[in-house]
């Protein structure tokens, strides 16, 4: 142990609380679309929004989650107009020595 | 001139009429006056050098003290006037009142020009606690701001109720302090029904001042590490039955 154990942040609660447990499975269906849209998407998880606020929903409205305005889910209208610039998840290997050839690389 | 030729005389004929002969003729008081007064200056002389340095002991000791003194009241001052200076500033981590996020849910923003991160998901079960557990997805690839939903899977492999409760670890360290969870299932005791599949999720966001810190521009990759234990409780369904079946066989 030479270098000390790089402390833990605060443990912090979460914001709002814990979800329920959904024992009827009445959200499941939409959580296993969620995960099939996260395999095609390449784990990117914007693309898969739409998904996410439509579990929410579901949530809600079964009364396993507070009701609560979009807004403050951090769901705003404009998200569609979001415009992620695109970026691939694999990202180039890291070798030693290649930091040169990176650096010659033109930046898009 | 003149004056000091009769200075003279008069001190040569004080001397003569005294009875001094010699070269003391023309001292003006005698070898033994002068030696007198001589050792008086000498002795005011050191009795004034002694109080000086009477006086100088003094004040030296007075200016030690007095360090002293104020030196040890500050060591004890130094307690609440840090942690004051903690409470305004914030420096090392100390928070005021409850830990709260830098910033809220409700005015998060996603950063389409930050670089993206990857959130992994690992999952670690107690060994006391039979159940299996697992992350639905490996990775997300999110920004920071933007909120985001993952599941975990949790499936009770045994014909009993049983509950746990997971707590939660964020890698690297530093990185945790901007790892907002909106709601998850941490924290609480979760109960699984027997032989019951369930899924799980977390709704976070990686805060949108992460992209701010300098600290964390090389930081590419977070862990998020959720580990199920077993809490000790025993279960009311159990304990009945059992009850039931001992009135049975007694019956």
């Amino acid at each position: 142990m030479s270098t000390p154990a790089p402390r833990q942040g605060p443990v912090r609660p979460p914001e709002k609380g814990a979800f329920p447990l959904d024992h009827l499975k009445e959200c499941t269906d939409i959580a296993v679309e969620y995960q099939k849209c996260l395999r095609e998407q390449k784990s990117v998880s914007f693309r898969c929004r739409e998904l996410a606020r439509k579990y929410l929903d579901c949530r809600m409205k079964s009364g396993l989650m507070a009701e609560t305005e979009w807004d403050e889910l951090g769901f705003r209208d404009k998200d569609s107009d979001v415009k992620v610039k695109e970026f691939s998840p694999g990202g180039k290997a890291m070798y030693a020595g290649m930091k040169l050839q990176h650096e010659r690389e033109p930046k898009d | 001139m003149l004056s000091r030729l009769r200075c003279l005389r008069n001190i040569y004929q004080a001397n003569v009429s005294r009875g001094l002969t010699g070269s003391g003729v023309f001292l003006r008081s005698t070898p033994a006056a002068f030696n007198q007064r001589w050792l008086q200056s000498q002795a005011t002389r050191k009795s004034s050098i002694e109080e000086t340095r009477n006086q100088k002991n003094k004040n030296a000791l007075m200016w030690t003290l007095a360090t002293i003194v104020t030196f040890v009241g500050l060591s004890y001052a130094s307690v609440p006037l840090y942690k004051m200076f903690c409470q305004v500033t914030g420096i090392g981590g100390s928070v005021q009142g409850t830990a709260k996020f830098s910033t809220a849910t409700a005015e998060t923003e996603i950063l389409e020009d930050a670089d993206p991160i990857s959130v992994s998901f690992n999952s670690d079960v107690s060994s006391s606690l039979n159940w299996r557990f697992r992350p639905l997805q490996t990775r997300v690839y999110i920004r920071p701001g933007e909120t985001t939903l993952a599941f975990y899977e949790a499936e009770n492999r045994t014909d009993q109720r049983i509950t746990g409760v997971a707590t939660y670890n964020v890698q690297p360290p530093r990185a945790g302090i901007y790892f907002n969870k909106i709601q998850c299932f941490c924290f609480e005791e979760q109960q699984l029904r027997p032989n019951e599949k369930i899924e799980m999720p977390v709704f976070f966001f990686i805060d949108p001042e992460f992209a701010d810190d300098p600290y964390m521009k090389n930081i590419k990759e977070i862990v998020l590490s959720y580990t199920f234990f077993r809490t000790e409780d025993v279960d009311i369904d159990v304990a009945q039955q059992n009850r039931l079946l001992a009135e049975q066989r007694a019956s």
